[in-house]
Protein backbone atom coordinates (compact mmCIF):
# COMPACT_ATOMS: atom_id res chain seq x y z
CA UNK A 1 0.00 0.00 0.00
CA UNK A 2 1.04 3.56 -0.65
CA UNK A 3 1.46 5.54 2.54
CA UNK A 4 2.10 9.23 3.12
CA UNK A 5 3.68 10.57 6.27
CA UNK A 6 3.21 14.27 7.00
CA UNK A 7 2.95 14.98 3.29
CA UNK A 8 3.01 18.70 2.63
CA UNK A 9 2.78 20.43 -0.72
CA UNK A 10 2.93 24.10 -1.54
CA UNK A 11 3.36 26.16 -4.67
CA UNK A 12 5.68 29.00 -3.70
CA UNK A 13 4.13 30.65 -0.66
CA UNK A 14 0.73 29.07 -1.25
CA UNK A 15 0.17 26.01 0.94
CA UNK A 16 -1.93 23.37 -0.82
CA UNK A 17 -2.14 20.81 1.98
CA UNK A 18 -0.03 19.96 4.99
CA UNK A 19 0.76 16.96 7.20
CA UNK A 20 -1.33 14.58 5.14
CA UNK A 21 -1.23 11.03 6.52
CA UNK A 22 -3.13 8.70 4.24
CA UNK A 23 -2.92 5.16 2.90
CA UNK A 24 -3.90 3.81 -0.50
CA UNK A 25 -4.53 0.06 -0.07
CA UNK A 26 -3.80 -2.39 -2.87
CA UNK A 27 -6.77 -3.87 -4.70
CA UNK A 28 -9.25 -1.32 -3.37
CA UNK A 29 -11.06 1.70 -4.74
CA UNK A 30 -9.97 4.96 -3.19
CA UNK A 31 -11.64 8.24 -4.05
CA UNK A 32 -10.16 11.67 -3.46
CA UNK A 33 -12.76 14.40 -3.12
CA UNK A 34 -12.61 18.06 -2.25
CA UNK A 35 -13.41 21.47 -3.61
CA UNK A 36 -11.47 22.87 -6.56
CA UNK A 37 -8.01 24.20 -5.89
CA UNK A 38 -7.40 22.01 -2.85
CA UNK A 39 -4.77 19.91 -4.59
CA UNK A 40 -6.61 16.73 -5.55
CA UNK A 41 -4.80 16.35 -8.89
CA UNK A 42 -1.51 17.33 -7.25
CA UNK A 43 -1.98 14.67 -4.60
CA UNK A 44 -2.73 12.10 -7.31
CA UNK A 45 0.48 13.02 -9.13
CA UNK A 46 2.50 12.79 -5.92
CA UNK A 47 1.06 9.37 -5.06
CA UNK A 48 1.83 8.10 -8.56
CA UNK A 49 5.38 9.43 -8.45
CA UNK A 50 4.86 11.86 -11.34
CA UNK A 51 5.68 14.84 -9.15
CA UNK A 52 8.57 14.52 -6.73
CA UNK A 53 8.60 18.02 -5.29
CA UNK A 54 7.08 17.73 -1.79
CA UNK A 55 7.86 17.69 1.89
CA UNK A 56 7.26 14.71 4.15
CA UNK A 57 7.42 11.09 3.00
CA UNK A 58 5.62 8.84 0.58
CA UNK A 59 6.25 5.15 1.05
CA UNK A 60 5.86 2.39 -1.55
CA UNK A 61 5.33 4.61 -4.58
CA UNK A 62 4.51 2.05 -7.30
CA UNK A 63 6.95 1.81 -10.17
CA UNK A 64 4.30 1.03 -12.72
CA UNK A 65 0.92 2.74 -12.73
CA UNK A 66 -1.68 3.39 -15.39
CA UNK A 67 -3.35 6.73 -15.85
CA UNK A 68 -6.47 8.48 -16.96
CA UNK A 69 -5.33 12.08 -16.96
CA UNK A 70 -7.66 15.03 -16.52
CA UNK A 71 -7.15 15.73 -20.23
CA UNK A 72 -7.47 12.69 -22.50
CA UNK A 73 -3.93 13.06 -23.87
CA UNK A 74 -4.57 10.97 -26.97
CA UNK A 75 -2.05 11.50 -29.76
CA UNK A 76 -3.99 13.45 -32.41
CA UNK A 77 -1.92 12.00 -35.30
CA UNK A 78 -2.69 8.37 -34.43
CA UNK A 79 -6.02 6.64 -34.82
CA UNK A 80 -7.73 5.15 -31.80
CA UNK A 81 -6.31 1.66 -32.34
CA UNK A 82 -2.73 2.95 -32.67
CA UNK A 83 -3.17 5.16 -29.61
CA UNK A 84 -4.01 2.09 -27.58
CA UNK A 85 -1.40 -0.13 -29.23
CA UNK A 86 1.25 2.34 -28.09
CA UNK A 87 0.97 1.24 -24.45
CA UNK A 88 0.70 -2.49 -25.13
CA UNK A 89 4.10 -3.97 -24.37
CA UNK A 90 3.77 -7.24 -26.23
CA UNK A 91 2.69 -7.31 -29.87
CA UNK A 92 1.61 -10.92 -29.47
CA UNK A 93 -2.13 -11.05 -28.96
CA UNK A 94 -2.28 -7.27 -28.93
CA UNK A 95 -5.02 -7.11 -31.56
CA UNK A 96 -7.43 -9.27 -29.55
CA UNK A 97 -6.64 -7.51 -26.28
CA UNK A 98 -7.15 -4.07 -27.78
CA UNK A 99 -10.39 -5.04 -29.48
CA UNK A 100 -11.71 -6.61 -26.27
CA UNK A 101 -10.88 -3.45 -24.32
CA UNK A 102 -12.50 -1.26 -26.96
CA UNK A 103 -15.59 -3.46 -26.75
CA UNK A 104 -15.59 -2.97 -22.98
CA UNK A 105 -15.77 0.81 -23.34
CA UNK A 106 -18.12 0.65 -26.33
CA UNK A 107 -15.71 1.93 -28.96
CA UNK A 108 -15.06 -1.20 -31.02
CA UNK A 109 -16.63 0.28 -34.16
CA UNK A 110 -14.55 3.45 -33.85
CA UNK A 111 -11.10 1.84 -33.75
CA UNK A 112 -9.86 3.47 -36.92
CA UNK A 113 -11.20 6.93 -36.14
CA UNK A 114 -8.83 9.77 -35.35
CA UNK A 115 -9.24 11.40 -31.90
CA UNK A 116 -10.58 14.55 -33.58
CA UNK A 117 -13.43 12.45 -34.98
CA UNK A 118 -14.48 11.28 -31.51
CA UNK A 119 -16.81 13.19 -29.19
CA UNK A 120 -15.59 14.37 -25.77
CA UNK A 121 -17.22 11.39 -24.10
CA UNK A 122 -15.74 8.95 -26.60
CA UNK A 123 -12.27 10.43 -26.08
CA UNK A 124 -12.72 9.98 -22.34
CA UNK A 125 -13.64 6.32 -22.87
CA UNK A 126 -10.62 5.92 -25.16
CA UNK A 127 -8.36 7.28 -22.41
CA UNK A 128 -9.92 4.80 -20.00
CA UNK A 129 -9.38 1.96 -22.48
CA UNK A 130 -5.72 2.91 -22.79
CA UNK A 131 -5.33 2.86 -19.00
CA UNK A 132 -7.00 -0.56 -18.81
CA UNK A 133 -4.61 -1.95 -21.42
CA UNK A 134 -1.55 -0.94 -19.43
CA UNK A 135 -1.01 -3.74 -16.96
CA UNK A 136 -0.31 -2.27 -13.51
CA UNK A 137 -1.31 -2.78 -9.90
CA UNK A 138 -2.52 0.80 -9.53
CA UNK A 139 -4.65 2.92 -11.82
CA UNK A 140 -4.84 6.67 -11.20
CA UNK A 141 -7.88 8.41 -12.63
CA UNK A 142 -8.42 12.16 -12.67
CA UNK A 143 -12.09 12.97 -13.23
CA UNK A 144 -12.47 9.86 -15.43
CA UNK A 145 -16.21 10.13 -15.94
CA UNK A 146 -16.48 13.83 -16.72
CA UNK A 147 -17.91 14.52 -20.19
CA UNK A 148 -19.95 11.31 -20.00
CA UNK A 149 -23.73 11.20 -19.86
CA UNK A 150 -25.24 9.71 -16.72
CA UNK A 151 -26.16 6.35 -18.28
CA UNK A 152 -22.70 5.80 -19.81
CA UNK A 153 -21.07 6.95 -16.56
CA UNK A 154 -23.05 4.38 -14.56
CA UNK A 155 -22.37 1.56 -17.03
CA UNK A 156 -18.70 2.33 -17.40
CA UNK A 157 -18.00 2.88 -13.69
CA UNK A 158 -19.79 -0.37 -12.81
CA UNK A 159 -17.76 -2.27 -15.41
CA UNK A 160 -14.51 -0.64 -14.31
CA UNK A 161 -15.10 -1.28 -10.62
CA UNK A 162 -16.08 -4.90 -11.25
CA UNK A 163 -13.00 -5.40 -13.40
CA UNK A 164 -10.79 -3.80 -10.74
CA UNK A 165 -12.18 -6.13 -8.07
CA UNK A 166 -11.76 -9.11 -10.37
CA UNK A 167 -8.15 -8.31 -11.19
CA UNK A 168 -7.18 -6.95 -7.78
CA UNK A 169 -6.42 -3.57 -9.33
CA UNK A 170 -6.26 -0.55 -7.04
CA UNK A 171 -8.15 2.48 -8.36
CA UNK A 172 -7.31 5.95 -7.10
CA UNK A 173 -9.92 8.35 -8.40
CA UNK A 174 -10.16 12.12 -8.17
CA UNK A 175 -13.74 13.20 -8.63
CA UNK A 176 -16.39 15.74 -7.76
CA UNK A 177 -19.03 13.12 -8.42
CA UNK A 178 -20.61 11.89 -5.18
CA UNK A 179 -22.25 8.92 -6.94
CA UNK A 180 -18.79 7.65 -7.81
CA UNK A 181 -17.50 8.44 -4.32
CA UNK A 182 -20.26 6.32 -2.84
CA UNK A 183 -18.97 3.26 -4.67
CA UNK A 184 -15.49 3.58 -3.20
CA UNK A 185 -13.88 1.50 -0.47
CA UNK A 186 -11.98 4.47 0.91
CA UNK A 187 -12.38 8.21 0.85
CA UNK A 188 -9.84 10.98 1.14
CA UNK A 189 -11.39 14.38 1.70
CA UNK A 190 -9.28 17.40 0.84
CA UNK A 191 -12.10 19.73 1.76
CA UNK A 192 -12.36 22.67 4.06
CA UNK A 193 -12.19 20.40 7.10
CA UNK A 194 -8.61 19.42 6.23
CA UNK A 195 -9.23 15.75 7.03
CA UNK A 196 -5.93 13.98 6.95
CA UNK A 197 -6.93 10.35 7.09
CA UNK A 198 -8.07 7.68 4.72
CA UNK A 199 -11.63 6.90 5.73
CA UNK A 200 -13.21 3.52 5.30
CA UNK A 201 -16.46 3.26 3.42
CA UNK A 202 -18.40 3.25 6.70
CA UNK A 203 -17.58 6.93 6.92
CA UNK A 204 -20.31 7.76 4.39
CA UNK B 1 -11.48 16.13 -64.89
CA UNK B 2 -10.84 18.64 -62.11
CA UNK B 3 -7.09 18.02 -62.29
CA UNK B 4 -7.16 18.41 -66.08
CA UNK B 5 -9.03 21.72 -65.80
CA UNK B 6 -6.57 22.95 -63.17
CA UNK B 7 -3.60 22.04 -65.36
CA UNK B 8 -5.28 23.71 -68.35
CA UNK B 9 -5.75 26.85 -66.26
CA UNK B 10 -2.07 26.84 -65.22
CA UNK B 11 -1.07 26.42 -68.86
CA UNK B 12 -3.32 29.33 -69.78
CA UNK B 13 -1.67 31.54 -67.14
CA UNK B 14 1.79 30.52 -68.42
CA UNK B 15 0.85 31.29 -72.03
CA UNK B 16 -0.59 34.64 -70.97
CA UNK B 17 2.67 35.73 -69.32
CA UNK B 18 4.73 34.43 -72.22
CA UNK B 19 2.55 36.55 -74.51
CA UNK B 20 3.11 39.59 -72.26
CA UNK B 21 6.87 38.91 -72.39
CA UNK B 22 6.73 38.61 -76.18
CA UNK B 23 4.82 41.91 -76.53
CA UNK B 24 7.14 43.80 -74.16
CA UNK B 25 10.23 42.37 -75.94
CA UNK B 26 8.79 43.44 -79.31
CA UNK B 27 8.09 46.92 -77.97
CA UNK B 28 11.63 47.20 -76.56
CA UNK B 29 12.93 45.79 -79.83
CA UNK B 30 16.46 45.10 -78.61
CA UNK B 31 17.65 41.57 -77.96
CA UNK B 32 20.48 42.94 -75.79
CA UNK B 33 18.03 44.40 -73.25
CA UNK B 34 15.14 41.95 -73.47
CA UNK B 35 15.19 38.93 -75.79
CA UNK B 36 11.88 37.39 -76.86
CA UNK B 37 10.72 34.10 -75.33
CA UNK B 38 11.46 32.39 -78.65
CA UNK B 39 15.08 33.65 -78.64
CA UNK B 40 15.56 32.60 -75.02
CA UNK B 41 14.04 29.15 -75.42
CA UNK B 42 15.91 28.45 -78.66
CA UNK B 43 19.12 29.33 -76.80
CA UNK B 44 18.09 26.92 -74.04
CA UNK B 45 17.42 24.17 -76.59
CA UNK B 46 20.92 24.72 -77.96
CA UNK B 47 22.34 24.25 -74.46
CA UNK B 48 20.37 21.13 -73.50
CA UNK B 49 22.20 18.61 -75.76
CA UNK B 50 25.62 19.83 -74.61
CA UNK B 51 27.41 17.86 -71.87
CA UNK B 52 28.80 20.92 -70.08
CA UNK B 53 25.22 22.19 -69.47
CA UNK B 54 24.38 19.11 -67.44
CA UNK B 55 27.78 18.91 -65.74
CA UNK B 56 27.54 22.53 -64.62
CA UNK B 57 24.02 21.98 -63.35
CA UNK B 58 25.17 18.86 -61.48
CA UNK B 59 28.06 20.74 -59.87
CA UNK B 60 25.79 23.57 -58.71
CA UNK B 61 23.21 21.06 -57.58
CA UNK B 62 25.80 19.23 -55.49
CA UNK B 63 26.72 22.53 -53.82
CA UNK B 64 23.05 23.23 -53.07
CA UNK B 65 22.60 19.71 -51.68
CA UNK B 66 25.75 19.94 -49.56
CA UNK B 67 24.83 23.36 -48.16
CA UNK B 68 21.30 22.19 -47.45
CA UNK B 69 22.38 18.98 -45.71
CA UNK B 70 24.97 20.77 -43.57
CA UNK B 71 22.49 23.45 -42.52
CA UNK B 72 19.80 20.89 -41.72
CA UNK B 73 22.11 18.63 -39.70
CA UNK B 74 23.77 21.54 -37.89
CA UNK B 75 20.48 23.42 -37.42
CA UNK B 76 18.72 20.42 -35.89
CA UNK B 77 21.76 19.58 -33.75
CA UNK B 78 22.15 23.11 -32.42
CA UNK B 79 18.41 23.43 -31.78
CA UNK B 80 18.50 20.21 -29.74
CA UNK B 81 21.52 21.50 -27.83
CA UNK B 82 19.83 24.84 -27.11
CA UNK B 83 16.63 23.10 -26.07
CA UNK B 84 18.50 21.05 -23.49
CA UNK B 85 20.88 23.78 -22.29
CA UNK B 86 19.83 27.32 -21.44
CA UNK B 87 23.46 28.43 -21.51
CA UNK B 88 23.89 27.10 -25.04
CA UNK B 89 20.73 28.95 -26.07
CA UNK B 90 21.96 32.20 -24.50
CA UNK B 91 25.26 31.83 -26.36
CA UNK B 92 23.93 30.74 -29.73
CA UNK B 93 20.65 32.59 -30.12
CA UNK B 94 22.24 36.05 -30.63
CA UNK B 95 24.67 34.56 -33.18
CA UNK B 96 21.81 33.00 -35.13
CA UNK B 97 19.80 36.22 -35.05
CA UNK B 98 22.80 38.18 -36.27
CA UNK B 99 23.63 35.73 -39.07
CA UNK B 100 19.99 35.87 -40.17
CA UNK B 101 20.17 39.64 -40.67
CA UNK B 102 23.55 39.73 -42.46
CA UNK B 103 22.99 40.31 -46.20
CA UNK B 104 23.94 37.34 -48.39
CA UNK B 105 26.17 39.65 -50.43
CA UNK B 106 28.21 40.55 -47.32
CA UNK B 107 28.68 36.87 -46.53
CA UNK B 108 29.86 36.15 -50.08
CA UNK B 109 32.37 39.00 -50.10
CA UNK B 110 33.61 38.08 -46.63
CA UNK B 111 34.07 34.39 -47.44
CA UNK B 112 35.80 35.23 -50.73
CA UNK B 113 38.65 36.73 -48.71
CA UNK B 114 39.69 33.45 -47.13
CA UNK B 115 37.94 30.62 -48.94
CA UNK B 116 38.38 28.87 -52.27
CA UNK B 117 35.82 29.95 -54.85
CA UNK B 118 34.26 26.48 -55.03
CA UNK B 119 33.59 26.39 -51.29
CA UNK B 120 32.17 29.90 -50.96
CA UNK B 121 28.70 29.00 -52.38
CA UNK B 122 28.39 26.05 -49.99
CA UNK B 123 29.46 28.16 -47.00
CA UNK B 124 27.10 31.01 -47.93
CA UNK B 125 24.21 28.58 -48.47
CA UNK B 126 24.89 27.02 -45.07
CA UNK B 127 25.05 30.40 -43.33
CA UNK B 128 21.83 31.51 -45.00
CA UNK B 129 19.84 28.35 -44.29
CA UNK B 130 21.22 27.37 -40.87
CA UNK B 131 19.39 30.08 -38.87
CA UNK B 132 16.11 29.20 -40.60
CA UNK B 133 16.42 25.51 -39.71
CA UNK B 134 17.67 26.34 -36.21
CA UNK B 135 14.86 28.75 -35.33
CA UNK B 136 12.15 26.48 -36.75
CA UNK B 137 13.34 23.37 -34.95
CA UNK B 138 14.06 25.22 -31.71
CA UNK B 139 10.56 26.71 -31.77
CA UNK B 140 9.12 23.26 -32.51
CA UNK B 141 10.98 21.73 -29.57
CA UNK B 142 9.80 24.51 -27.26
CA UNK B 143 6.21 23.97 -28.41
CA UNK B 144 6.21 20.21 -27.89
CA UNK B 145 3.20 19.35 -25.74
CA UNK B 146 4.75 18.40 -22.40
CA UNK B 147 1.55 16.72 -21.28
CA UNK B 148 1.80 14.24 -24.15
CA UNK B 149 5.44 13.55 -23.32
CA UNK B 150 4.43 13.01 -19.69
CA UNK B 151 1.74 10.61 -20.88
CA UNK B 152 4.39 8.65 -22.76
CA UNK B 153 6.62 8.49 -19.67
CA UNK B 154 3.71 7.57 -17.41
CA UNK B 155 2.87 4.63 -19.66
CA UNK B 156 6.46 3.45 -19.60
CA UNK B 157 7.37 4.18 -23.22
CA UNK B 158 11.09 4.07 -24.00
CA UNK B 159 12.86 7.36 -24.77
CA UNK B 160 13.22 6.28 -28.38
CA UNK B 161 9.51 5.51 -28.67
CA UNK B 162 8.57 8.80 -27.02
CA UNK B 163 10.74 10.66 -29.53
CA UNK B 164 9.44 8.77 -32.56
CA UNK B 165 5.76 8.55 -31.66
CA UNK B 166 5.18 11.61 -29.50
CA UNK B 167 7.82 14.28 -30.18
CA UNK B 168 8.78 13.76 -33.85
CA UNK B 169 5.24 14.17 -35.24
CA UNK B 170 5.03 17.53 -33.48
CA UNK B 171 8.37 18.68 -34.92
CA UNK B 172 7.67 17.40 -38.44
CA UNK B 173 5.56 20.37 -39.68
CA UNK B 174 8.23 22.85 -38.53
CA UNK B 175 10.95 20.72 -40.12
CA UNK B 176 9.06 20.43 -43.41
CA UNK B 177 8.44 24.16 -43.51
CA UNK B 178 12.14 24.91 -42.84
CA UNK B 179 13.28 22.49 -45.55
CA UNK B 180 10.86 23.92 -48.10
CA UNK B 181 11.93 27.51 -47.40
CA UNK B 182 15.60 26.53 -47.48
CA UNK B 183 15.21 24.50 -50.69
CA UNK B 184 14.20 27.63 -52.60
CA UNK B 185 16.56 29.91 -50.72
CA UNK B 186 19.60 27.67 -51.14
CA UNK B 187 19.34 27.79 -54.95
CA UNK B 188 19.31 31.55 -54.97
CA UNK B 189 22.23 31.91 -52.56
CA UNK B 190 24.40 29.27 -54.24
CA UNK B 191 23.92 30.72 -57.74
CA UNK B 192 24.45 34.27 -56.45
CA UNK B 193 27.63 33.19 -54.68
CA UNK B 194 28.81 31.39 -57.82
CA UNK B 195 28.30 34.53 -59.92
CA UNK B 196 30.57 36.45 -57.57
CA UNK B 197 33.12 33.77 -56.75
CA UNK B 198 33.16 32.40 -60.33
CA UNK B 199 34.13 28.80 -59.66
CA UNK B 200 34.80 26.99 -62.96
CA UNK B 201 31.98 24.72 -64.06
CA UNK B 202 28.83 26.04 -62.39
CA UNK B 203 25.56 27.71 -63.26
CA UNK B 204 26.80 30.94 -61.69
CA UNK B 205 29.90 30.87 -63.88
CA UNK B 206 27.73 30.61 -67.01
CA UNK B 207 25.55 33.49 -65.85
CA UNK B 208 28.68 35.54 -65.27
CA UNK B 209 30.04 34.72 -68.74
CA UNK B 210 26.74 35.56 -70.46
CA UNK B 211 26.67 38.89 -68.61
CA UNK B 212 30.31 39.64 -69.49
CA UNK B 213 29.70 38.99 -73.19
CA UNK B 214 26.37 40.79 -73.08
CA UNK B 215 24.70 37.62 -74.34
CA UNK B 216 21.27 38.34 -72.85
CA UNK B 217 19.44 35.41 -74.57
CA UNK B 218 22.02 33.05 -73.02
CA UNK B 219 21.47 34.71 -69.63
CA UNK B 220 17.72 34.20 -70.03
CA UNK B 221 18.24 30.59 -71.21
CA UNK B 222 20.25 29.74 -68.09
CA UNK B 223 17.72 31.53 -65.89
CA UNK B 224 14.87 29.53 -67.43
CA UNK B 225 16.93 26.38 -66.84
CA UNK B 226 17.42 27.34 -63.18
CA UNK B 227 13.69 27.95 -62.73
CA UNK B 228 12.76 24.59 -64.30
CA UNK B 229 15.28 22.64 -62.19
CA UNK B 230 14.29 24.55 -59.08
CA UNK B 231 10.61 23.67 -59.59
CA UNK B 232 11.47 19.99 -60.19
CA UNK B 233 13.61 19.84 -57.05
CA UNK B 234 10.98 21.61 -54.96
CA UNK B 235 8.38 19.07 -56.09
CA UNK B 236 10.77 16.20 -55.40
CA UNK B 237 11.47 17.48 -51.87
CA UNK B 238 7.75 17.97 -51.26
CA UNK B 239 7.10 14.38 -52.37
CA UNK B 240 9.92 13.08 -50.16
CA UNK B 241 8.59 14.98 -47.14
CA UNK B 242 5.08 13.69 -47.80
CA UNK B 243 6.46 10.17 -47.94
CA UNK B 244 8.21 10.82 -44.62
CA UNK B 245 4.94 12.12 -43.14
CA UNK B 246 3.18 8.89 -44.03
CA UNK B 247 5.93 6.82 -42.47
CA UNK B 248 6.02 8.68 -39.12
Amino acid sequence: MIKTINLTKSFGSELLFSDLNITIPKGQITVIVGISGKGKTTLLRLLAGLDKDYQGRIENVPERVSWVFQEDRLLPWLNLYDNLALVVASKQGALDTILATLRLVGLEDDKFKMPSELSGGMQRRAALARALLFQADYMFLDEPFSALDNKTKQELSNRLFALAKEKGLALVIVTHDLEIAEKADNLIDLGERKLTKTYKKEYF
Amino acid sequence: MKVFMRKLKSLGVLLFWLAVWQVVAMVVGRELILPTPLQSFSQLFKLVPQAFFWIDIAVTLSRVALGLVISIVAGVGLALLCHSSKLAYQLLQPVMSTVKTVPVMSLILLFLVFMKSGIVPVAVCTMACLPIVFSNIYQALENVDKKLTEMGKAFGLSRQKIFLKVVAPQIKPYFNSAVMVCAGFSWKTVVTAEVLSIPASSIGYNLYISKTYLDTPLLFAWTIGIIIISVIIEKAIKAALLLGDNKV
